[in-house]
Formats: C-alpha cells, structure tokens, sequence
C-alpha cells in the first residue's frame, strides 16, 4: 500500500536500494518524500558482511536536488560534532557544497557512494580513532577548507563573488576581479573562475549562497 | 540443538548485560542522582521502586534504561491533586537537573545540553492503600490516564518462561528498527509463544517472524494488569513494520543463515585489517562535516 504512494521513479530508486540492502524497507510514504528504515549492512572489499547500523533515510520527493537526510537510531555513533552527529541522531555526512559537486542521480548512488562511506568512516574511528579522507572542520570553516581544497582560497566572499559570475563568465572574464585588485578577472582570479565553470550548476548556486552568508557573518 | 539455535542463544547471551557490567554501574550511579533529586523534592512520600526490563530480567544492551516508579499514595497530595499535576511537579523537580522529554507516561532524562542518560522516570498515583494498582497520567490516547499495575507486568514476563525469545526479539527490533515499543512487543511475544515454551529458540523466533509476517493485521494483545487498557492504537503503529521486518529477516536467514542478520558473535581477528581495506576501497571518499 505505502508503495501506491510512489511514483515510478520513486519506485525504481527504492527497489535498486532494496535490492543492495535487503534488510532496509520502506517504512513510511508521503507527498513530500519517503522513508527507509532498518539495518545499513556494510562489506569490506572481498564483500563480506563487516558490520551494520540502525538507520532511516528519508528521501525527499525532489531528490536529488533535495538531499536526504540519514538518521543513526541506535545511539552506537555518539551524539556529538566531533563525531559528525547530530544530537537527534542526524548524521553530518558531508557538506551540501561537496553532495552537489558529485550530485547522485539516484538514489543506489547516494547509498553505496557518500552514505557508505560515511559509515565506513565511523567504523574507522571507532578502530582507529581517525577519519580515513579525513574530515571538515565545523561550520563555516569547513567551507573554508572546502573551498581551499577545490578553489585554492578560504576568502568565502571572494569565492561567492566569483561564483556569481560563473553564469556571465564570457562578460565577467574582463571586469575587474571582484578581489579588489583592479585587474580583470582574466589577469587575475581566472583560474578561481574556470575551476568553477566545471561544476556543478547546483553546486554553484549552492556556494554562492552559503559562501555570501558565511561572508557576511 | 542446532547450530542456528547455538548462534540465536549466543546472540542473546553477547547483547544481555551482566550486572557487574560498565553500563549496570553506570545506570545504577545515575539512577542514585536522580533519587536523591526526588527525595530532596519529596522526601518519603515519593514510594520510589524500580521496573522496566532490568526487574523483569529482559534488558539488553542494543536498548538499555532504567525505569524508576516514582508513586505517591492515593490522598498524597505534595507533588499535586490531580495526575496531571504530579506528572507535571516530577517534570519540573528533574528539570532542575536534567533536560527532560516527556513521554507517553514516563519522563527520559538527559544530561544538561548533554546525552541521554538512558533513565525513565514513571509518575503516578496508588488507587487505593494496598499499593499494589497505579493511575498514571498519559499525554497520548484517548484518555489522559491509564490503570496499570507494574508488579502484575513484571511477574507476567518472568513467568512466561520465554524471556530469551524476548531479548532476541528487541534485539532483532534494535538491530532492523523495527517500530514497536517495548511493553506491547513483550506481550506480543508471550502470547505468540504460548504454546511454544518447550520449543527451541530459533524454532520459537521463526514462529514470532511468521506470524509478524503472515498475520500482522490480526495481532492483538490484552494489558495482563488490567483488561480495559486498550492497545490496539499501539499496536496499529506496529504492524508495518513488523511485517515488511520479519518478511525481508526470513528473507536473508533463507538465502544467507542468521548470520547475514545478526553479524558475527565475536569480532574476527582481522577485523581492524577488514575495516581499513572497506576505507581503502571507498570511493566516494567522503570528508565528515558538522554545521
């Protein structure tokens, strides 16, 4: 009856995860979304079964714009920040910036690339204490870090700057550089500009947002 | 015995908690700080008992709290005249110490801005001198409060001489998320297994699994303290999930054993070497962030 409430679409996307994750089921529909729930069984790379945890997914109706948001029931991942939780259980998997730069275009891609991988992460550290790519610090420096990593610069307003050109950039490549240093863009910050010319056009529109506000706080 | 039901009996024995386990200490300590608050606040008049699963011999550690029955007798009337009001005055004597959730009956506590504590405290009212029946008030249902009876409870489940096939059963609920709370599941069990005591456990959990399968929408239970309690509405929440739970679990024992459910019951040796090879071969190679 819950699965009446799915699109097609919906439907492809769930049984592709069912299928890899047998003890996942669906658990509740709505017009805004869906959610899973049960056992998130992880493999190690002969593909035999390493572990699990208690989880929910809740898939928004417009993924994979809308990010879904993946719960840990159990209280086995401690709740705190430093442990990319959420006191209520949400699980910080990775920043929106990073889900847009590799968008899944379905739902199997989410769950077998960043959601594994968050929680193969998390039995790492409970091993070994340590985040195997390691992790981005808190708030808006992981922005920062973030966009050092892929941008080369942690000046968010620069980088927002630079971001809201992406969709003029033939024009905005010979105005100044929104840097201040007065040479065009071209001279200038050009390389900041192409990088961001191949992501993403989510992913711009992600960053420019989050990096004017982290900016002006 | 059968090596599945050696394993079923092994995973029941690596969740149960002993009493001289860290997490035991640890509950016992908390629950002492959380008296000692009643007390301040009530002094004797608060009959303070315990309950929940460690009383009734089921606790295990995918799920572990304990309850603290905080009752005041009949004409009482310290912590308020109404249940509402005793509710309410237990509510806020904890909340100078504890951040506390209300539940349906009970209140959980947590550290302040900090983690639960995994502690429920259960206000309530005797009906009358002998102690022995209790009025709580409830914040969901129909009615605002219930009649219950928490000795009646505990002395059903040590009787039903099936406590393993409950905990292995919350363990299985833990494990998979299964909806279902506690206090109904363990009347569901005892009434499923009725005529299954002398069964085996796995044979005992696969009759559980089938009929959560199989006839989800006719499982109904009866609160053995007191028959007018009516749970169907918690069990409706239920059903679900115990079926579409027990039909993918018969699923994968049947294509894998119960170990593709369960996991393993100890750690292999390799197990740091597995971990770091599952990081390694992770492609998506996702960096952890918290706003």
């Amino acid at each position: 009856m819950l699965r009446q409430q799915l699109s097609e679409h919906q439907i492809r996307d769930l049984d592709a995860v069912l299928e890899a994750q047998p003890l996942l089921r669906l658990e509740s529909a709505a017009p805004d979304g869906y959610t899973m729930r049960g056992a998130f069984v992880l493999h190690d790379a002969e593909g035999a079964r390493l572990d699990s945890f208690a989880v929910e997914l809740v898939v928004p109706k417009e993924f994979p714009i809308g990010r879904p948001v993946v719960r840990e029931l159990n209280g086995r991942i401690p709740r705190v920040l430093n442990r990319h939780m959420f006191v209520d259980g949400n699980c910080c998997i990775q920043h929106p910036v990073a889900y847009y730069l590799n968008q899944p275009s379905r739902l199997i891609d989410y769950v077998d690339g960043p959601m594994k991988s968050y929680f193969v992460a998390q039995l790492h550290f409970e091993a070994f204490g340590t985040w195997p790519h390691g992790e981005l610090q808190h708030g808006d420096d992981g922005l920062r870090q973030l966009c050092d990593e892929k941008l080369g610069s942690t000046n968010l307003a620069l980088v927002g700057a630079v971001a809201s050109l992406v969709r003029h950039w033939r024009r905005a490549k010979r105005e100044h550089c929104p840097c201040g240093s007065g040479r065009a863009i071209l001279k200038c910050h050009h390389a900041m500009l192409n990088a961001l010319r191949r992501w993403p056009p989510n992913a711009v529109t992600y960053l420019v947002v989050v990096a004017n506000e982290a900016a002006k706080s | 015995m059968s090596k599945n039901n050696d394993f079923l009996n092994a995973v029941v024995a690596k969740y149960s908690l002993a009493e001289d386990s860290t997490e035991i200490t640890e509950l016992r300590e908390a629950r002492k700080h959380v008296e000692e608050c009643l007390r301040a606040k009530y002094g004797d008049a608060a009959r303070i008992r315990y309950g929940g699963s460690h009383k009734k011999g089921t606790m295990v550690s995918t799920s572990y709290d304990l309850d603290i029955l905080c009752y005041f007798l009949r004409d009482e009337t310290v912590a308020g005249e109404t249940l509402k009001a005793i509710y309410e005055s237990v509510q806020a004597t904890l909340t100078e110490s504890y951040d506390v959730r209300p539940k349906r009956t009970a209140l959980r506590l947590s550290a302040k801005k900090g983690s639960d504590i995994r502690i429920d405290v259960v206000p309530g009212r005797f009906v009358n001198e002998d102690e022995s029946d209790v009025h709580l008030h409830q914040n969901e249902g129909d009615k605002d409060y219930m009649k219950t009876n928490p000795d009646v409870h505990i002395q059903h489940v040590i009787d039903s001489e099936v406590r393993d096939a409950i905990k292995l059963t919350k363990i299985w609920r833990d494990l998979l998320a299964v909806t279902a709370k506690t206090f109904v599941l363990e009347l569901l069990v005892i009434k499923l297994l009725v005529d299954h005591k002398d069964d085996d456990l796995e044979a005992q959990f696969r009759t559980l699994l089938e009929a959560f399968r199989d006839d989800s929408q006719s499982l109904c239970v009866e609160d053995p303290a007191n028959s007018n309690n009516d749970l169907s509405g918690l069990i409706d929440e239920m059903r679900a999930s115990l079926s579409t739970a027990a039909t993918s679990t018969l699923a994968t024992v049947d294509a894998g054993g119960w170990e593709d459910v369960f996991g393993k019951i100890e750690p292999t040796s390799d197990r740091a070497e597995r971990i770091q090879s599952a990081a390694r071969a992770d492609v998506a190679r996702v960096q952890p962030w918290a706003t």
